[in-house]
C-alpha cells in the first residue's frame, strides 16, 4: 500500500510567526501562574491551530503541522516542553524565506526562548561538573565519552481508559477528586478539564472541516463515504466514549498527536473488545477491519517516528486473552499487509500462549517484515521485577518503547536522557584522558597504557572512567526530572498515567508512580574485545608493547598493519569463547550494575541501563578512535548486544550460547539483531528455525529482531536500488528501507554474519 | 581412546541430514574426484596452507623454516608444499595468519567436547552429528568410535560418504549411523576411474548392501556440465531412486569453491568448467522428473 502524502502546510510564514508569536505571549502572560494553568492555556493555543485538514485518502484526521514554537515533549528535533525549532529558523533564513521584520520577529523569539525553553531551564540548573564532563548535546557531532540528550520520552499511556471513560467520564472522573482539592491540586484538575475541551474542539474542528470538504462535488465517492464515517467517530468521541473500533482508532490517534506521546502501548488490550464487538454484532467485518487497521498504519507512518510508534502484543497479565489475540492476529495482518517500518510492532510471548498467533508472527517475520519483534515473557517478567525492583504482578505490565527500552505501562517513565560510549571511555584511559586523535581531554587522567603494570590496573581504571560518567550523567538525568517537572505539567500524560489524578499531581511533580532513568550505552561489545585483546597480547602473551599498540591505535595502524591482524585474529565475543565472553560479562555487568547502584543518590526510583540501538553505533563509532579489538577508527561499533559484524565465526548456536550470557536482571532492555538467510524460512527449513529459536528463549533469550534477506540481496541493491524497493532490515532498535538508508549503516548492515 | 585426524568442525550446519547438526571433516579421501570442492582433505596427514592474499611479505617464516619451504624471492612469497613436514614452525611465526596447518590430531572426546555444546539444539530439532570428509570411512574405527560415542550421547547420526570403502567397515558403522548422505557421481565405469578414480562398482554393491540392511540414504548426485549432465547418468539417478532404502534424491550443481582452495595448498586443479546456473539446474531436474526419478528434492 502507498505511503499517505506529506501534509500540506497549513500557514505561510507570516501565518506561522503569527501564532508563534500568540503562543509565546500566552506563555508569558501564563508562567506567572502555576505550571498547569500555563500549560493548558498554550495547548488551548496550540490546538487545533497546528492540526491540517485531511488529505485525499486518509481513513483517519490527526495530521500535525510542527510549528516554530511549540509545546512537545519530544518534537522532532533534541528538545523537550517549551522549544523552539531553530533548525526551521536556520531553513528560512538559508533560502532566503524572511524579510527583514520577520527576521527580527524570529530573533525575538530565539531569544526569548533561548532563556526561557524548558532546556535551557533544565540546563541553567546544572553544577559546574555536568557542564564540565557533559559539554556536548550533539552527539552525532561532537567527540566525547557522554552525551546528555533532551526529551521526554518512554510513555505508554492508558488509553483503555481514554477510550472506555471518554472526555466526559474523565471530566467526571477529575471532579469527584476535585471536590476535595487544595488550590493547587485544584488548579492541576482545572488544567485538566481544559486539556479535555481543547481535544473536543480538535474533534468538533475536524466536524467542520470534513463538512467543508463534504460540500465540494467532485469528491471521490469512497472518500467521501470514510469522511461520513470520520465524522460519526468524531462526533462520538468529542464528549463521549468510543463506542466502535472505528471511533477507538481515531481517538487513539488523535490524543497520540495531540499528548506527543510517540507510543502505543499495549494495543490488544485496549482495542480488542471494540474489535471483537464489532465483529459479533455484525457492525464489521473482517475485510472491513483490516482496511481500518491498514489505514491507521498509514496514518502511524506519515508521522515519522521509525525509533518510536511501538505496538506491543500479546504477553502476559491480559484480561480477556482469547479476544486480544484475535486482535493479535488482525495486527500481525496487517503488518504483513503493510510493510511498513512504522508503527513498530512488538508480541511478547509466553510459554502457553495461543500457538496460532505466535506461528502467525513467525510467517510474518519470514515475510521479511522485521516485525513482531519477538520479547519472551517467561524470562523478561522475573528480569523486570528484579531490575525494577517490583513485583512480577506488577512486571507483567513492562512495555518496550522507542528502540527496545522498558518502562511499566502508565505507571512509570523511563526516558533516557543520556548516552555513554564505553569504547571512548576506554580510549581516554588509555591515553591520559585524552581522545587518541585530538588530544583533547574528554575524560580523567588516570594515567596510560604504558603505566598500568598490570591487566587489572587498567582494568579498574576503565572502570573508575565509567563510575566517573554515570555519576555525572545519574545526577543530571534527575535533573532534567526535576526542573522540567518544574516548568511542564505534560498534562496530557497526567490525564492516562495512573496516578497523576488521584494524587492531584503533574507527572514529575509527584504523580508518578515509578519516576525511572535510563542511560543508553554504546560500545559495550567492542570495549569487551578491546580489553580482551590488551590483556592476551599486551599483559599475558606480550606479544605487542603498549607503545606499539597506543602507535597503531593513534594512526589507525596505517604504520603496523601486521599489529592489526593480529589484533583481529584474537578471541572475539560472539564464539562461545570462554575468555572472550567472560569478559564482556564484565564489562555488561560493570556498566549495568554501576548505572543501577548510582539511582541511590538521586530522587529516582530506578536508573538502569539500556543496551539498545538506533544508529548511534555507528554515529559515535564516526568519531571513536581505532580500539584495540582491529576495529579501524570511524568504523561502526557493534550494535547493542551483538557481536562484531563478521565476528561471530563459529555458527549461529554458538554465537546464541554467547549473546545469552550477560546478565538480563539488571538493566531496562537490551536487544539482539539476528540476519537470516530467507532459506530458513522455507518449507522444508521453517522446523529448524523454530526450533533454533525456541531453545534461545529456552535459554534465557531475551528477546530477538529477525532480519530475513537471501543472500546477496544487500549487496544487489546497493547496486540496483530500484530492484529492492521493499526490502527492510532491521537496523538497531528501529527498521528501515534497506535503499534509504545511508551508506555507512548499509554497510555495517552488510558486515554483520548472514546465518543459514 | 580412539584418535584420528579431522580438517574442520562445522557448528550449526543445517544441510547435511535433519534439523541442526555439527559437521566433523575427517581428513583424508582414497578418490580424487575433478571437481572435489574440498581438495584439502584428500591427504591423510597434516599439511600446509598459504593464503596469498594475506602474506604481507615479512620474511618470517623464510627464516625460522628448518625445511626450507619458503622463499621469498623478488616480492613473491614461494612455496615448496613437497618438503613441508608438517612441524608447525611458520606458523607460529606468521603476524597475519597467512599461513596454517590443515588437520589436527584429535580425540573422540575432543571432538564431542564441541560437539555437545550444542546439545539442547540438537535434542529441539531432532539434529546431531554428521560425519563428512574426506571419506569419514577412510577412517573407520575412529568413525566408528565417534558414532558410537554420539548414539551413546543420543545424537541422531548421519555418515557423508562416497561408498568407497571396505564392505566390513560400511556394515559396522551402519548400526550406529541413522542417515547415509551417499554420493553417486558417475555411471559409467571408464568415466568414473578417469574423474573419480575408483571402482564403480564397488561403490554400487555398497549402495546394495545398505539397501539390504534398510538403512535411510539420501543418494547425493554432483552435476558437472559437460562431464555427467548426461541422459544416460540421469536415467541410472533415476533408476537408483527406487530403490527401498533411498529416501530422498539430492541434486548437487557444481560450484568453483574447490579452484582457491586448490592454490593454497599448492595441488592442481584441472577441471575448468563455470558453475551451473539456475536455469539449467531447473532442466536438470525436470529431465529427471520425466525420467521418473522419484523423491526429488527441492
Amino acid at each position: 500500500m502507498k505511503r499517505l502524502q506529506e501534509t500540506v502546510c497549513p500557514f505561510s510564514i507570516e501565518e506561522e510567526l503569527d501564532f508563534s508569536e500568540k503562543f509565546t505571549r500566552t506563555y508569558q502572560e501564563n508562567h506567572s501562574q502555576d505550571i498547569s494553568t500555563c500549560e493548558a492555556a498554550c495547548l488551548a493555543v496550540q490546538f487545533p491551530a497546528c492540526m491540517c485538514p485531511p488529505q485525499d485518502g486518509d481513513m483517519f484526521v490527526g495530521r500535525y503541522y510542527s510549528p516554530l514554537v511549540q509545546f512537545s515533549p519530544q518534537p522532532g528535533f533534541m528538545d523537550m516542553g517549551y522549544c523552539m525549532d531553530h533548525d526551521k529558523w536556520d531553513r528560512w533564513q538559508k533560502s532566503g524565506q524572511l524579510n527583514r521584520q520577520q527576521e527580527e520577529t524570529c530573533r525575538r523569539l530565539s531569544e526569548f526562548w533561548q532563556e526561557n525553553g524548558t532546556k535551557y531551564f533544565i540546563s541553567s540548573h546544572y553544577p559546574p561538573n555536568v557542564l564540565q564532563w557533559l559539554p556536548y548535546e550533539n552527539y552525532f557531532q561532537d567527540r566525547a565519552v557522554a552525551h546528555p540528550l533532551y526529551r521526554m520520552s518512554g510513555t505508554h499511556l492508558d488509553y483503555l481508559k481514554l477510550l472506555t471513560l471518554g472526555v466526559d467520564g474523565l471530566h467526571q472522573q477529575i471532579r469527584k477528586k476535585q471536590q476535595y482539592a487544595a488550590l493547587e491540586e485544584n488548579n492541576f484538575y482545572q488544567a485538566l478539564h481544559s486539556v479535555l475541551d481543547t481535544f473536543s474542539r480538535i474533534c468538533e474542528s475536524y466536524v467542520d472541516e470534513i463538512e467543508r470538504l463534504l460540500s465540494q462535488t467532485d469528491l471521490n465517492s469512497n472518500w467521501r463515504e470514510e469522511l461520513l464515517e470520520t465524522k460519526r467517530s468524531l462526533l462520538q468521541i468529542a464528549h463521549a466514549p468510543a463506542l466502535h473500533f472505528r471511533d477507538a482508532l481515531q481517538m487513539l490517534y488523535l490524543w497520540w498527536i495531540y499528548s506527543g506521546s510517540l507510543n502505543l502501548g499495549r494495543m490488544d488490550t485496549y482495542l480488542s473488545e471494540f474489535y471483537v464487538n464489532d465483529l459479533s454484532s455484525g457492525f464489521l467485518t473482517q475485510e472491513r477491519a483490516l482496511e481500518l487497521m491498514c489505514g491507521f498504519w498509514q496514518m502511524i507512518e506519515l508521522k515519522n517516528r521509525v525509533y518510536d510508534s511501538r505496538i506491543v502484543l500479546g504477553g502476559k497479565g491480559r484480561k480477556n486473552e482469547t479476544n486480544c489475540d484475535q486482535f493479535c492476529l488482525l495486527a500481525i495482518d496487517t503488518i504483513r499487509k503493510m510493510r511498513t517500518t512504522a508503527p513498530q510492532v512488538a508480541l511478547r510471548f509466553y510459554h502457553g500462549m495461543d500457538e496460532t498467533v505466535y506461528d502467525a508472527a513467525f510467517t510474518a517475520i519470514g515475510e521479511g517484515c522485521t516485525f513482531p519483534m519477538l520479547y519472551n515473557d517467561d524470562v523478561n517478567i522475573p528480569a523486570v521485577s528484579h531490575a525494577f525492583g517490583v513485583s512480577e504482578e506488577i512486571a507483567e505490565h513492562y512495555c518496550p518503547y522507542g528502540c527496545g527500552e522498558y518502562v511499566l505501562e502508565h505507571q512509570s517513565i523511563g526516558t533516557p536522557s543520556g548516552i555513554i560510549n564505553l569504547a571512548k571511555a576506554l580510549e581516554v584511559t588509555l591515553y591520559h584522558g585524552k581522545d587518541l586523535e585530538t588530544e583533547e581531554v574528554l575524560g580523567l587522567d588516570l594515567g596510560g597504557l604504558e603505566t598500568y603494570q598490570t591487566f587489572e590496573e587498567l582494568l579498574s581504571a576503565y572502570q573508575r572512567q565509567v563510575e566517573h560518567f554515570v555519576t555525572v550523567l545519574a545526577k543530571m538525568e534527575e535533573l532534567e526530572y526535576i526542573y522540567s517537572g518544574r516548568h511542564c505539567a505534560f498534562l496530557c500524560f497526567s490525564m492516562l498515567f495512573d496516578d497523576c489524578i488521584s494524587r492531584g499531581r503533574p507527572l514529575l511533580d509527584g504523580g508518578v508512580r515509578y519516576l525511572g532513568g535510563t542511560l543508553e550505552s554504546y560500545g559495550n561489545v567492542n570495549t569487551a574485545d578491546s580489553l580482551t585483546a590488551i590483556k592476551l597480547a599486551v599483559y599475558d602473551k606480550k606479544i605487542i608493547s603498549s607503545e606499539n599498540l597506543l602507535q597503531a591505535l593513534r594512526d589507525n595502524f596505517s604504520s603496523n598493519p601486521n599489529l592489526r591482524r593480529i589484533l583481529t585474529n584474537l578471541p572475539k565475543y560472539g564464539n562461545e569463547d570462554e575468555t572472550a565472553d567472560s569478559m564482556l560479562v564484565t564489562v555488561h555487568d560493570h556498566i549495568c550494575d554501576t548505572i543501577k547502584e548510582s539511582v541511590k543518590n538521586t530522587i529516582m526510583h530506578s536508573y538502569l541501563a539500556v543496551i539498545i540501538n538506533n544508529d548511534a553505533n555507528t554515529v559515535l563509532g564516526h568519531l571513536t578512535a581505532a580500539t584495540p579489538d582491529g576495529r579501524g577508527s570511524g568504523a561502526p561499533l557493534a550494535n547493542a548486544n551483538n557481536p562484531q559484524g563478521g565476528a561471530d565465526r563459529s555458527g549461529l548456536t554458538a554465537m546464541l550460547h554467547s549473546i545469552v550470557k550477560p546478565s538480563i536482571q539488571n538493566h531496562a532492555g537490551s536487544v539482539q539483531n539476528l540476519k537470516l538467510n530467507k532459506e530458513m524460512f522455507s518449507e522444508n527449513m521453517i522446523a529448524k528455525t523454530k526450533a533454533l529459536l525456541s531453545v534461545y528463549f529456552q535459554n534465557g533469550g531475551s528477546q530477538i529482531m529477525i532480519t530475513v534477506v537471501s543472500r546477496d540481496e544487500m549487496e544487489d541493491a546497493v547496486i540496483h536500488p530500484e530492484r529492492h524497493q521493499d526490502l527492510i532490515v532491521r537496523v538497531g532498535g528501529f527498521s528501515a528501507k534497506f535503499i534509504e538508508l545511508g551508506k555507512d549503516v548499509q554497510q555495517e548492515l552488510l558486515s554483520r554474519t548472514l546465518h543459514g | 581412546m580412539e584418535q584420528g585426524i579431522i580438517f574442520d568442525i562445522q557448528r550449526f550446519c543445517i544441510h547435511d541430514g535433519p534439523g541442526i547438526r555439527t559437521t566433523v571433516f575427517l581428513k583424508g579421501c582414497p578418490l580424487s574426484c575433478a571437481w572435489c570442492h574440498n581438495p584439502e582433505s584428500k591427504q591423510q596427514n597434516v599439511q600446509l596452507s598459504y593464503r596469498e592474499n594475506h602474506c604481507v611479505l615479512c620474511g618470517e617464516c623464510e627464516s625460522i623454516c628448518p625445511q626450507r619451504v619458503h622463499h621469498l624471492v623478488n616480492n613473491e612469497h614461494l612455496v615448496n608444499f613437497s618438503l613441508c613436514t608438517g612441524c608447525g614452525k611458520c606458523i607460529e611465526s606468521c603476524p597475519v595468519s597467512a599461513l596454517s596447518l590443515i588437520g589436527k590430531t584429535v580425540t573422540t572426546d575432543d571432538i564431542m567436547d564441541i560437539v555437545l555444546k550444542d546439545a539442547d539444539y540438537y535434542r529441539a530439532s531432532v539434529g546431531g552429528i554428521t560425519l563428512s570428509g574426506g571419506e569419514p570411512l577412510f577412517q573407520p574405527h575412529f568413525a566408528l568410535a565417534l558414532l558410537k560415542q554420539a548414539k551413546r550421547g543420543r545424537l541422531n547420526t548421519c555418515i557423508e560418504t562416497s561408498g568407497f570403502c571396505r564392505e566390513a567397515d560400511l556394515r559396522s558403522v551402519s548400526e550406529f549411523t541413522d542417515l547415509f548422505l551417499f554420493d553417486f557421481k558417475l555411471s559409467d565405469e571408464k568415466l568414473h576411474r578417469q574423474y573419480v578414480g575408483g571402482e564403480l562398482s564397488k561403490i554400487l554393491k555398497n549402495l546394495s548392501l545398505l539397501n539390504k540392511l534398510k538403512k535411510p540414504v539420501i543418494l547425493r548426485c554432483p552435476v558437472i556440465p559437460g562431464i555427467n549432465d548426461t541422459q544416460s547418468h540421469f536415467q541410472a539417478i533415476a533408476d537408483l531412486s527406487v530403490l527401498e532404502c533411498v529416501q530422498a534424491v539430492e541434486i548437487m550443481p557444481y560450484h568453483t569453491m574447490g579452484a582457491a582452495k586448490s592454490l593454497n595448498i599448492g595441488r592442481e586443479y584441472l577441471l575448468n568448467v563455470p558453475p551451473a546456473d539456475p536455469e539449467t539446474v531447473k532442466l536438470w531436474k525436470s529431465e529427471l522428473l520425466k525420467m521418473r526419478c522419484q523423491k526429488l528434492m527441492e
